[in-house]
């Protein structure tokens, strides 16, 4: 059994397989010395031998430049060694990320701006409610003699803010997605992780075109933390 | 055996970051597939600190060198090349699962778009001799092959890896492995044959 096994005939799948296991110097050396001897003796075949080796020196045209790991990533591993496990460790890197500020998302609304809006809101409802007020014309016989006006049938001072409704419509929708925002980094702070998943799967369905719920499905640490719950069957 | 997590990181970290890059063709799919993968191995080495009850499935693979592989998953025991075959297994597995996740929300399947558009240009010998389109030309030569057979390419070519490593990380024989590298190279040349015939 130690003759020379004769070499698959050229141009067949066989002949090929054998040809690049040759090129990566995986056959043993029988088949090797037969792959020689034919290519040795046939130019086709010496001319595909050929072709195979360049084409691994054109394939190492493509280069990819490795990045510089991720900074957290170090400390999320370290917290999964510590002992605490992937999950605790993607809830500590999350819930650390809000705490410390490091990789926060940038905020969705400024402070003022929230507040802002919920004033506009809130004037944008006084305007609608004054528009749909109907003063009862004085009457003389209850009218108190003496009495200014601003005391009886006057309406306050309003500041007028014209939006239209669809605008806001989106502003509240924006509000109302940033609070739940804030509510489930609580809960993740708390560790209330179902209840954090909740108001993440709340999120998704119904302000899943906000900044908040976009920015939130950015957030790695928030991605970490829900990857390992969709492996568990969570989500 | 001994956990040194941070070692494994530094050492490892580049070589499975470019497999993934390769694997999948973007950063936030291979960042997100060795994050993955280096959170596992912690979670191994956690838990190998304090195992609890064991199974028969870790008494299987307490074996040294023994790899195993369930899904995207993977448990090892053994030495630091022990450790770098876990991880590629890992990312290896999350990419393919993440390629396969991609490929289903697409009406066109991938592999046939990409080797239609790579069939369709211009092949300027000219023009692909700059560095960076004959790159360019090779990732997507590469992309427009099965994954069995990227990875296949990917392990041999830019990893330096033998088929029985290659067979190990895959899930499976070492002769599908050279089927498999003899049809992706075989596709590889048809592909690329405006650069193979430009003079070295």
């Amino acid at each position: 059994m130690s003759e020379t096994p004769n070499p698959p005939e050229s141009g067949s799948d066989a002949w090929r397989e054998r040809l690049s296991a040759y090129v990566d110097d995986e056959i043993p050396p029988e088949e090797r010395e037969a792959v020689e001897k034919a290519v040795a003796s046939d130019s086709d075949r010496a001319a595909e031998l050929r072709s195979l080796r360049d084409l691994s020196r054109v394939l190492q045209a493509w280069k990819v430049e490795a990045l510089e790991p991720p900074g957290d990533l170090a400390r999320e591993i370290e917290a999964v060694r510590a002992g605490s496990g992937p999950e605790k460790a993607a809830e500590t890197s999350f819930a650390s990320l809000l705490e410390g500020g490091r990789r926060l998302p940038p905020p969705l609304l400024p402070r003022w701006a929230t507040q802002a809006a919920v004033f506009c809101l809130g004037v944008l409802t006084g305007v609608a409610g004054i528009a749909a007020w109907r003063p009862e014309p004085p009457s003389g016989s209850h009218r108190r003699i003496g009495a200014s006006p601003a005391e009886g049938t006057a309406p306050p001072p309003v500041v007028n803010v014209f939006i239209s409704s669809s605008q806001a419509e989106g502003l509240l929708r924006e509000v109302t997605a940033e609070e739940m925002r804030k509510d489930l980094m609580d809960s993740v702070r708390a560790g209330k992780r179902d209840r954090a998943l909740t108001i993440w799967q709340d999120l998704l369905g119904r302000y899943g075109d906000t900044r908040a719920t976009r920015a939130l499905a950015e957030d790695r640490a928030w991605g970490v933390l829900l990857s390992r719950h969709s492996n568990m069957g969570g989500i | 055996m001994k956990c040194d997590v941070s070692q494994s990181f530094s050492r490892h970290y580049e070589d499975l970051y470019r497999f993934a890059f390769r694997l999948v063709g973007s950063r936030d799919g291979a960042e997100d597939a060795v994050q993955e993968a280096f959170l596992r191995l912690a979670g191994q080495c956690a838990a190998a600190c304090d195992p609890g009850p064991a199974t028969a499935r870790d008494r299987r693979s307490a074996r040294p060198g023994h790899v195993e592989k369930d899904g995207v998953g993977a448990s090892f025991s053994g030495g630091e090349e022990a450790v770098r075959r876990w991880l590629f297994v890992v990312v290896r597995n999350l990419c393919v699962s993440r390629l396969r996740r991609e490929a289903a929300r697409r009406e066109v399947p991938l592999d046939d778009r990409r080797e239609r558009e790579i069939g369709s240009r211009d092949p300027d010998p000219a023009q692909a001799a700059v560095a960076g389109e004959r790159g360019r030309w090779v990732a997507e030569a590469v992309a427009s092959l099965s994954p069995e057979m990227r990875e296949a390419v990917i392990l041999r070519e830019y990893e330096g890896m033998s088929y029985v490593e290659i067979a190990d990380i895959a899930g499976c024989s070492v002769g599908t492995v050279r089927s498999r590298l003899a049809r992706a190279r075989d596709k590889l040349r048809e592909l690329l044959r405006p650069l193979l015939e430009e003079k070295p």
